[in-house]
Formats: C-alpha cells, structure tokens, sequence
C-alpha cells in the first residue's frame, strides 16, 4: 500500500479542512473542490487522504456530520464546524503563521 | 476534555459499528456518483465517466481501511478479529499447537517455579518490623568467620552505641520426656533481647525477662508456634504447664511465632539432622553455671543479631564494634588476640550461598525457555512461510504491516498465553516437589508460593517469549509482496532466517551443554573424591543422653548404655557392624582440640596445632570401612586405667612425623586449668584421612584418640556435648534396613531402657545434601585447612 505523495505540508491537511468549513457546512467532493479552488488549483486533496482526515476530525470532536441534501438534489454527508473545530482553526492559523514567518524569515536571509 | 470525547466517540464508535460501515459505504457511494456526474457533464460517455471517476477517487476499500483507523476503537475491534482468526488457524493444526503449547508451559513452569523460589527466598522482606534494621554479628579471625563467647557479648552489649539491642542464641537439644512419647527437639538458648531484636510479640504468654539471662526464678521456656500446634494442640492453657526437658522442671511462659524460625542458628542450618526450625527457645539462665558461660574463648555456638539503630548504617556499626574489639584485644590477650567482629545484614546471612545459586539457576532456565522460543519461531516461521501468499493479498486489499505484525503477533501471544498458564498451574502444582528436592538448608522454604508477584514474572516471561518468538516471523511475513510471491510457486522460504534461528539455538544449547557439564563433572569429581569412609550402606542416628542422669561421675552408667546399645544394634538383621561416635562425618558439628607432640618443640601459647577430635568405639573403623593403614586399632584392653591409646589420620602423621614411625610416639594435651597435669595419648594407629566437612576442603588431620569415650570431662566444650553421640551402623546392602531404620532402632533403644529419645535414622549419604550443592564447591577451596582429633570412648 504505497503512500502517494502528498501535495499538501504534513500536517496541513487538518487546518484547511477546518477552514474550507469555516462558514458553510459541506459535504467531501465539495470541501476537496473548495480547497483547489481557494488555492487557485494549487493544492488537489486526495480522497484518500481527505476522508481519513473528515473522520479523524469528526473523532475529535471538531466537526460534526449529518446527512443533507446537495445542491443538484444528492443526498450527501454534511461536515460541520463546531465551537472546539473553530477553537483549533484559530490555533492552527496562529501556529501556521508563526511557522510560515519564521521560515520566511530564515529563507529571505542573506 | 476533546480527547475525552474522542475516546467516547470511538467507543460508540465500536458498537455501531454496523451503521457506521453502511454510511461510510453509502458516504462513498454518493461521493463517486458526484464524480462520475461531473465527467458526465464535462462530455464524458457513462461508463468512461465512471472509469474516470474509480481512478481519481483511487482504492476504495483502501481508503475505507485508512478512515476506519481513524474513526473507532479499531484495535479492540481488530483484536478481537485477530483473536477469533488465530483460534482458527491454532485449531486447525492441533498437532502444532498442542507440541508448542505443552512445551511452553513446562519451560515457563520451571521458570516461574525457580522465579517462587527466588522470590521467596532472596526478594522478600524477612516478616519483622523494619527488617533493614536486622543484622548478624559474629567474630573474625583471619579470612574465617566464628561464633561468639559469652563473656564477649556481655561486654559487646554494654559498649557498643549503634544498636537499639543485640541478643545472642545457641542451639542445643532437648529432650521431653513425662509428657507422653518421649521426644527430641532442636532448641534455642536465647537472652531476653532476643525477642526484643525481632520485634515479633508472642502469640500466648510472654517473653523472657532480661533476669532469667542469668537463671532467676523458675526455668521458663517458650515453644514454637508449630511445636505447640503439633504436639501440644494449639492448647489455649499452654502457659504456665510444666514440662520436664533434658530431666529439668521447665513451665512453659510463652509460644513464639514461627516467623522467628526463619533465622536458624548458623549450626542448626548446617546440621543436616536438626535441620528443623528451632521447636523451642530457653533462657541462657538454664545453663548460667556452665563453664562455657564464663570462659572467654569458649566461642562454642554463640551467633549474635542486632537492630541498628535508626539512621545507622552497618558500616558504622560495624566501626563502632571494631573499636569494641580492639578494645577487647588488649585487655584479653589471651583470648581475644586476632578476633575482630563482623556485621552482615540478617537477610544476606539468612541467604548465605544460596543467593548466588539461586540466580544461576534461572539464569540457566531462561536460556532454556530462550532455546524453546527460537524452535517455536523456527516453526512459526515454517507455518507463516506457507501463509505468504494470503499475507501478500491481504496487504493487496489495504491491510497496513502494523495491522498484519498485529494479528500474526497475535497468534504467537495466544499460543504463549496457553503456555504461560499451563506453565503457571505447573509451578502451583511442582512447588512442593521442588520445596522437597532443595537443599535441606535453604533458607525460608516453607514460605514458597505462586503469589501475586510471581504470577506477574510469569505473565511478563510470557509476553516476553511470546514477542521472541513470534516478532521475528511476524515481521518477516508482513514484508511479503504481492507480485514476487504470487509469481513463485510455492512462495518464497525463509532459509536464511531460519539457520539464523537455529544458529542462535545452538549456541545457546553450547553454553547450556557447557555450564552443565562443567557443573556435573565438578559433581562427579566431588562424590568420587575419597572420603577416607565408605559411606554406602552406613546408617546414622543421633542421641543425646540426659546429663543429670548420665553425666559427670557418671561416665559407668552411660559407657554401660552405649555398650548395650550397640549389641542390640549390632544384633538387628542385616547390621554388620555399629559403632558410636561423637561427630561422625558431615554431621555438621566438628569439634577440634588444640594438641602438641611429645619430644617435639613446644608450640607457643595460642598457636598450638588444632585437631579435629572425634570419641569413637573400637568397631568405628570396621564400621566406616575405614582401613587401619598402620599399627592396630582400638582393642578389648583399651579400658580405663590402662595408657591412653589413640589413633591419627593419615595427614596428621605426614605433617607432624615426617621422619619417624609415629606409632608409639605420644601426643598431650595442655590442661586448661594450671593446676592440673598434661594429658599424654600414645598413638597406636593410622587412618586414611576422612573428609569431615564438605567435600573438597583440604585434608583434615584425624586424631583418633582411644581414651575414655566421655573422657574430655575438663573441657568446657565437651561438659556440654557429653552423652550426644551418634551412631552409625554398616548394614549389608541386600537389606531393607533403612527402610525400617527409624522403627528398628527406636524399638531397640526403648528395649535398651532408654526413654528420653525419638530417633530419626538417615541412610548416610542422603543425610548429607550439601554434597549436592554446587553453590559450595568455590567456597572449599578457600576453607581453612585443619586437621583433626578422634578420641576414643570405651573406658568406663
């Protein structure tokens, strides 16, 4: 069972998850295509990433599911922030923007 | 407070586990049905559409797997899976499992057995209060470690600063007599502080008070706990009975708990026919007139212990004594020259040699269970080799190499789990047979059990073998890759892990097979050692006569008793030979006496040669199977009145006569009181030499004095020994004497008029099991070489 390469940072995944979700509820096709879409086709999550990483979220206590309706009238599973997912995005981004400083920092050195 | 929620999650998670899987499945299904509209839409045809769709959705049940770790308690789940899979697999080859389970369990049996013993014997607590606080204290002289004198532990006690109290003991034996069956029992001299030291309170009654030291009031005794339950009944109205021991009036004033048996006398221990706990303990006060009790060099048996004071190490209690010794060294030169004093922890004296022995011996069994675990693996690894293709699909259909390593482990834990609880019910079983088949000496047998920590050695070697020999195929399995197996026949087979295996087999089987054959050709080395004896066929008895009744003055009465016993000895079927003698070879007591040659240089004070002294009857030496290398033996006119007539041992001869013939020359003996003239004995015979101790100490001088059986009336120490005499018989081996030993000969002492004794016949060379004992052979090599004194006993 080879790992493929991931597009993402290790460990990344969690927090853009949690803020694709940050207003709407969504289901997974729509939060994979929601993060390809705000990284400007940057980033692509893999499905077999992504529901590894929805259900591990969902144990934790930081998003909630429950089975909705989609736009084209499918029935899918809604993934929704709760007040501790939205606790974590916070601590994630804060955590994130430290990191990506202090790496920027290091790599516009002389 | 979210992981804690998570851990609920998960564990909803596990129960529904159902509905979980078929909205993952139907989440999934959605999922792929989005994708597959979005190509349609994009142009696609449906089914290219959906092709698309498989592709970049990737692995389904792949993915599945990856989310259910992620989601439940999976582990518990997959265990139980595992669990329920690896019965399968072990049902299904009953042959293996049966051979493995059986051969797990008496390897780990013996393991834990050993580990009880460890356990008990080296690992827990002694049962008193505060037993760090527990030590012995005896005199040293040299390398050589020695009993105290009385005179010296008064002083001790009254000087030293490090102790809360210090006590001494001294065993003796006792006989009851005019309380139904006469009988013997190994008893203890004790001072008050004794009791005081273990901290233990009696179960009845009392303990002896520091006046009864000296011999106020009447003559108290207290009896152990099992004494009391065995003989007496547990009577409730013990305390205040009156008893009559070694024909003195004793009133029970207490009965001591058993814990305070742990702690043997140091001769008692070495003594393989009192091998019992002390039965009974009596204030020094009962001998209070003896000589021994006054004379400073008399260091006849007198073991200290002490409790430290709190915050005192044993090295200061030991400088502490020091001082005190030293300060005993000038002021009696005459005695205390040389001696200095030890201090050793109770537990490591209790332990003696056995700590060492002990851990070898799991040393040894581990090895052996290790070699166990390489076969089971090795087998494992054959079985598992056979598997590689279901592993390799396995792998194929999304299982992770933790989760294969988790159930092939899982198999080999269940196999050790069968075996470690078969090994556990074993050792539960064995422990009394092994209790029986240890040393008579080690100490603290009788507290031997599978308990709680033992169990828990038992369940952690269990794991740890199950890991040893499952790990190794489990990982080695987990590595099997679709496309290479499926493409050879029959898999691929593990050759070089398993010569890896049996390699390391074998080397281990090496340092077994080597440490064992060293230890059984030390052994075989050691029983075919001569003895100087023929000790097959020879039975032992031991006895002691009362002194009122057979003591000083007396010496007709008990020479007329021993005669009379030994005809009716020599008279049983199948007797050939009997004879007496006071310390018969390894019965633990060795008795030396200081002597000089006739016509030679006198040895200064102090440093006259020490032999050992044994008081023998004329039919010792055909009795022992014991030639008579030169001169004559003990005859008819040997008698009292007539020239004292001794024999020597073989080493005795070539280390004192180098040049002349000794027979007809005359060795004495100094007097201990001034006044008195010196003892002369001619010697009359030699001996081969007769090992006395262990086997494998040097060559002991024998001296084997035919004087007057009870002659030695003016020394301290045999005043005490007389009338305790052993007595061997040499039967022929056709016959079933030793069977009936102990009855034969009770009947024919009791028809001899004695009524104070219970014997306990031993065939000889099972009544010594130190000769067994590995764990002594390094110490002979540095034991002390003495030679010894017989003296002979006939003369009444």
């Amino acid at each position: 069972m080879a790992k493929e390469k991931p597009d993402l940072v290790y460990g990344t995944l969690d927090m853009l998850i949690l803020k694709a979700l940050q207003h709407d509820p969504r289901h997974g096709l729509a939060i994979a295509d929601r993060i390809q879409q705000m990284s400007q086709d940057i980033l692509r999550v893999e499905q077999g990433s992504l529901y590894p990483a929805l259900y591990r979220l969902e144990a934790q206590g930081w998003i909630k599911a429950e089975w909705g309706v989609s736009d084209n009238n499918r029935k899918a599973r809604y993934y929704k922030l709760t007040t501790a997912g939205r606790k974590q995005l916070a601590a994630e981004r804060e955590h994130w923007s430290r990191i990506t400083k202090g790496i920027n920092l290091v790599l516009s050195g002389t | 407070m979210p992981r804690l929620r998570a851990w609920v999650c998960r564990l909803l998670g596990l129960f529904r586990k159902t509905s979980r899987e078929a909205e993952m499945a139907e989440e999934f299904r959605q999922h792929l049905d989005a994708l597959i509209e979005r190509n349609i839409a994009a142009g696609m045809l449906r089914e290219e559409a959906r092709n698309a769709a498989l592709r970049q959705f990737g692995g389904v049940e792949q993915i599945k797997e990856a989310a259910r770790e992620q989601r439940v308690w999976m582990w518990a789940h997959q265990l139980s899976q595992d669990v329920a899979f690896a019965c399968r697999l072990l049902c299904k080859s009953p042959g293996f499992t049966i051979a493995s389970v059986l051969t797990l369990g008496v390897r780990i049996g013996i393991n834990v057995a050993i580990y009880s013993i460890i356990h008990a014997v080296l690992l827990s607590e002694l049962p008193y209060p505060e037993p760090d606080r527990l030590v012995a204290i005896s005199e040293t002289a040299g390398d050589s470690v020695w009993p105290t004198s009385y005179p010296d532990y008064l002083d001790w006690k009254a000087a030293q600063h490090s102790f809360d109290d210090i006590a001494v003991s001294r065993r003796d034996d006792f006989n009851l007599t005019g309380d139904g069956e006469p009988e013997r029992f190994s008893g203890l001299f004790v001072t008050a502080s004794y009791f005081r030291v273990f901290k233990v309170p009696p179960k009845l009654g009392r303990t002896f008070f520091d006046e009864e030291d000296s011999g106020a009031g009447v003559n108290p005794i207290i009896l152990s706990e099992h004494l009391w339950r065995s003989r007496f009944a547990a009577d409730p109205a013990i305390v205040g009975r009156k008893l009559t021991l070694n024909t003195i009036s004793c009133e029970v004033v207490g009965i001591a708990a058993d814990s305070l048996s742990i702690v043997r006398n140091p001769e008692t221990a070495r003594n393989s026919q009192g091998a019992r706990n002390a039965d009974l303990y009596a204030p020094f006060g009962f001998y209070a007139n003896r000589p021994y009790m006054h004379n400073r060099n008399s260091r006849f048996g007198f073991y200290g212990i002490g409790r430290l004071k709190h915050g005192v190490s044993i090295e200061q209690a030991a400088a502490d004594l020091k001082v005190i010794a030293r300060n005993l060294e000038s002021k009696y030169p005459a005695s205390n020259t040389g001696f200095g004093i030890a201090v050793t922890s109770l537990r490591d004296s209790v332990v003696g040699k056995y700590g060492a022995m002990l851990w070898l011996l799991e040393a040894a069994v581990v090895l052996v269970l290790l070699i166990t675990c390489a076969n089971i693996g090795s087998l494992l690894l054959v079985r598992t080799a056979a598997r590689e293709k279901e592993i390799a699909m396995r792998a194929a259909l999304g299982a992770s190499r933790g989760r294969l390593i988790a159930q092939l482990l899982t198999e080999s834990v269940i196999l050790g789990l069968f075996g470690g609880v078969l090994g556990c019910l074993l050792a539960f079983w064995s422990k009394d047979v092994i209790a029986s088949l240890s040393p008579h000496d080690l100490p603290r047998l009788q507290e031997i059990r599978v308990n709680l920590p033992v169990l828990a050695f038992g369940a952690l070697i269990t794991m740890g073998a199950s890991l040893v020999f499952g790990l190794w195929p489990a990982w080695r399995l987990s590595r099997a890759d679709l496309i290479t197996v499926s493409k050879s026949p029959g898999g691929s087979h593990p050759h070089r892990s398993l010569s890896v295996l049996i390699i390391g087999q074998v080397a281990f089987a090496c340092v077994l097979l080597t440490s064992a054959s060293l230890l059984t050709q030390t052994f075989r080395a050691l029983e075919n050692e001569p003895l100087g004896f023929n000790p097959n066929n020879l039975l032992e008895v031991g006895l002691k006569l009362p002194g009122l009744k057979y003591g000083d003055g007396k010496e007709d009465k008990l020479a007329a008793f021993y005669q009379q016993l030994l005809e009716k000895v020599s008279a049983l079927p199948g007797v050939q030979a009997a004879a007496v003698d006071d310390d018969v070879p390894f019965s633990g007591f060795r008795s030396q006496e200081h002597f000089a040659v006739a016509g030679q240089p006198e040895p200064r004070h102090g440093e006259e040669p020490l032999a050992e002294a044994h008081c023998v009857s004329p039919d010792y030496f055909r009795t022992m199977g014991m030639p008579v290398l030169g001169g004559r033996s003990f005859g008819p006119d040997d008698v009292l009145g007539k020239p004292l007539v001794i024999l020597i041992d073989e080493y005795l001869a070539q280390k004192f006569f180098a040049g002349p013939d000794p027979i007809g020359q005359r060795l004495y003996q100094q007097p201990t009181q001034a006044d008195k003239p010196r003892v002369h004995y001619t010697i009359v015979g030699i001996v081969p030499s007769v090992r006395h101790g262990e086997v494998g100490l040097e060559d002991s001088a024998n001296l084997l004095a035919s004087s007057a059986i009870f002659e030695l009336a003016d020394d301290a120490s045999c005043s005490d020994r007389r009338g305790a005499y052993r007595v061997v018989a040499f039967y022929s081996s056709s016959c079933s004497l030793h069977r009936s030993a102990g009855t034969h000969f009770r009947g024919t002492y009791h028809a001899g008029g004695g009524s104070c004794e219970r014997w306990n016949a031993t065939a000889f060379r099972h009544s010594d099991r130190r000769i067994f004992a590995p764990g002594a052979v390094p110490r002979r090599a540095r034991a002390v070489r003495s030679p010894c004194l017989f003296c002979h006993t006939a003369h009444a």
